[in-house]
């Protein structure tokens, strides 16, 4: 378990990721399996964290 | 989600067009259907799955038409397979339609052969326009998920399975999908993947490599600085040595016996300086010549021909020609032929001379030949030039040489007849000068060879730079690579957190809603209980702290099971309905359709379940055999269920079909 924040990164930009992930993961939530959900969040943290 | 009108044409039994019109009041939001046991009541539980996903749980999945359409048409004509669902989702209304079309074979076939399908999902937008969704079946997944139909459209005999010992994983899975976990179980899982990549990245990129290359340079510029620090040394000696020799030659300048002679030396060492000089102009002057001139050897074989090819059609008469192409120009412009016969139009003089015209040169092409033989003998011409240079050169430079070994010579017998100078002095001052002269050449020479090291260190060096400039660069993706890793691993642990919090208070939440709905049926001083591991339990008091299982009836198994779903459906409706939204769970609005709810019950149940059903879910859907519609049954429902239908099952002839007659009954 990784309790501390990533130096990289601050709470409020945590959250906006967070926001970002679960929104995909709903968008694909009626595919069986959702295919191209790995490389869409590998998209989101690539544009949120440098 | 609100069901409104099914129409099926031709699907399985049910022969030509057949429909149900779905009770849609709030007081009356129970449709009722009746049929015998094998009379279609699972097949039009599956025209949903067929509808929404393509998906049969029915024997003979492939067998679609009904055999009866089949069997009344003629070979090689089509029979169409249709459900059709007019619906309300989310304010918007909705029709959707699966159709196969099947090709009857021969005479005997009853299943016929698929030849075409579609899936349309038609809506009315806001200005009351019909439009089609373009992906269909991903929309009506969106609307109705897949994973959510043994929820929505369930057997009644065979639902009390979520009591079993080896329930657990229906209930949680039940739970998990109706309620929102799926998505931070999803994610949880799928994060664990991108942080694997993000890893393999940093795997990829992240070396010892930029380490080692600094280590590298660090070692070969101390290398460098110890040769500069070596040269610097030789170099100092050198001019000491210089110096030195400088003072013995003027020495020997002072002396009476060899000051005539150490004069001719530095007026003969003066020559050879300059003669060194003019060997390197010289090699200068000759080196310039070749980079302007040098090309011409290789050229000429093909100049050679090429003048050769002009020089052949020079003298065919080719070129250049007796007639040009002007010349023919004017006198057709002029229409009057050189010889005085006119050249009008059309005339045959006027043919005959245009003729010329494909003969006569052009005077470009003769001009531009011209100007080819010209260059070329010009080119021939400096060739022959370039070989008398260099000779010329050639010969001067040996000139020079021949000079400058004399004059060496002539130097070696001053330094002979100076070392052999009976006077003390002279003899030792040669002897040391000679010994300087040496030490200054290998001084030179030491001084080359660590310069040339030297070189060679700066090389290397610059190399490793630019690896050490690119192992930067791969660090840097490394580095990156681990901050999105970690981001990926925090966020993960982060919705694992969320995600227990939650399915802990879900599964509290659905444990109230259930027992509270299962003692509203059951007698008994039992209740519902979804524990820790998700089995879904019956328990009975013991005492006044303690609770103990109690053997269950599959009347009572069913209860619970009931109680369980439309607690599910009650509180994603609840979910719906709240002011209270998250990204992974907004809950819905769903309807029930339920295949034989009260088959394992005895008539008190049967009674308490009915008088439960309309609250149960917003739309309820029942599938009820004569048997089960028993006096308790109907003198509950009496009162608050909608449309009642009977599906009427034929099997008088050599097929089997159903109809869906309306009863004309309402309760």
């Amino acid at each position: 378990m990784t309790d501390d924040l990533p130096d990289s990164v601050d709470k409020k930009q945590i959250n906006r990721i967070m926001e970002r992930v679960l929104k995909a993961e709903k968008d694909k939530l009626h595919m069986g399996s959702p295919k191209g959900i790995n490389n869409d969040i590998e998209q989101i943290i690539e544009e949120e964290v440098d | 989600m609100e069901l409104k009108r099914l129409e099926v044409e031709n699907f399985r039994q049910f022969y030509g067009t057949q429909e149900i019109s779905f009770s849609l009041e709030e007081s009356n939001n129970v449709t009722v259907v009746h049929g015998d046991n094998g009379a279609g009541k699972t097949t039009l539980l599956n025209t949903f799955l067929w509808l929404f996903y393509n998906e049969l749980t029915l024997p003979q999945p492939d067998k679609i038409a009904t055999e009866r359409a089949l069997d009344e048409a003629s070979v090689n004509s089509r029979v169409p397979a249709r459900v059709k669902l007019e619906f309300k989702d989310q304010g918007r209304q909705y029709t959707a339609e699966r159709k196969q079309v099947f090709q009857k074979r021969s005479q005997t076939d009853l299943s016929g052969v698929q030849v075409d399908e579609d899936l349309t999902l038609e809506y009315i937008d806001e200005r009351g326009n019909h439009k089609q969704r373009n992906n269909p079946k991903s929309a009506l997944k969106r609307i109705l998920p897949q994973r959510l139909r043994e929820i929505f459209f369930f057997d009644g005999e065979t639902i009390s399975e979520l009591t079993a010992d080896d329930g657990q994983e229906k209930v949680q899975s039940a739970i998990r999908n109706i309620m929102g976990l799926e998505i931070l179980e999803r994610a949880i899982r799928h994060l664990d993947a991108v942080e694997g990549r993000f890893e393999d990245t940093m795997d990829e990129y992240g070396s010892n490599e930029l380490s080692d290359l600094v280590s590298k340079k660090q070692d070969i510029k101390s290398k460098i600085d110890s040769l500069e620090n070596e040269r610097e040394n030789l170099q100092q000696s050198r001019t000491e040595t210089e110096r030195e020799l400088t003072q013995t030659e003027e020495r020997l300048s002072e002396l009476e016996d060899s000051r005539e002679l150490q004069e001719e030396r530095d007026r003969l060492r003066t020559n050879l300086d300059n003669i060194d000089t003019d060997i390197e102009n010289i090699d200068d002057e000759t080196g310039s010549v070749i980079s302007d001139s040098g090309h011409l050897p290789f050229a000429m074989p093909a100049v050679e021909e090429t003048a050769r090819m002009l020089q052949e059609k020079r003298r065919k008469g080719e070129i250049p020609s007796e007639i040009k192409t002007q010349f023919v120009e004017d006198l057709l412009d002029i229409e009057e032929c050189i010889c005085g016969r006119p050249l009008h139009h059309g005339s045959g003089a006027r043919e005959e001379v245009s003729q010329w015209r494909e003969r006569a040169g052009s005077t470009e092409l003769e001009e531009a030949a011209m100007n080819i033989v010209g260059r070329l003998s010009e080119i021939g011409e400096r060739q022959t030039d370039l070989y008398d240079d260099i000779d010329e050169l050639l010969a001067e430079r040996s000139a020079k040489r021949d000079r400058k070994q004399k004059l060496q010579e002539q130097l070696d017998e001053i330094s002979e007849t100076l070392s052999e100078i009976e006077t003390e002095d002279i003899g030792k001052l040669e002897e040391r000068r000679q010994d300087l002269k040496s030490d200054i050449e290998e001084l030179s020479k030491s001084i080359g060879g660590v310069e040339r090291e030297i070189n060679d260190r700066e090389e290397t060096l610059s190399e490793i730079e630019e690896d050490i400039s690119d192992a930067r660069e791969e660090n840097e993706v490394a580095n990156q690579a681990r901050r999105r890793a970690r981001t990926a691993g925090y966020l993960r642990d982060q919705i694992d957190a969320l995600f227990k919090k939650y399915q802990d208070k879900v599964r509290k939440s659905v444990n109230d809603k259930v027992n509270q709905t299962f003692q509203s049926i059951i007698e008994k001083e039992y209740y519902a209980q979804i524990s820790d591991e998700y089995a879904l339990r019956i328990l009975k008091d013991v005492g006044d702290t303690e609770q103990e299982l109690v053997a269950k009836s599959t009347g009572e198994r069913q209860v619970a099971s009931l109680s369980f779903i439309a607690s599910l459906v009650s509180l994603a409706k609840n979910q719906y309905e709240s002011d209270q939204d998250t990204t992974y769970f907004t809950g819905g609005i769903y309807p029930m359709l339920m295949d034989s709810p009260f088959g394992y019950l005895d008539p008190t149940y049967q009674r308490r379940v009915s008088q439960k059903l309309p609250e149960m879910a917003e739309q309820v859907v029942v599938l009820v055999t004569e048997s089960q519609w028993s006096d308790a049954v109907a003198g509950e429902l009496a009162d608050i269920a909608g449309q009642r239908y009977k599906l009427q099952y034929h099997d008088e002839q050599k097929y089997e079909y159903t109809e869906i007659v309306p009863t004309g009954e309402t309760y």
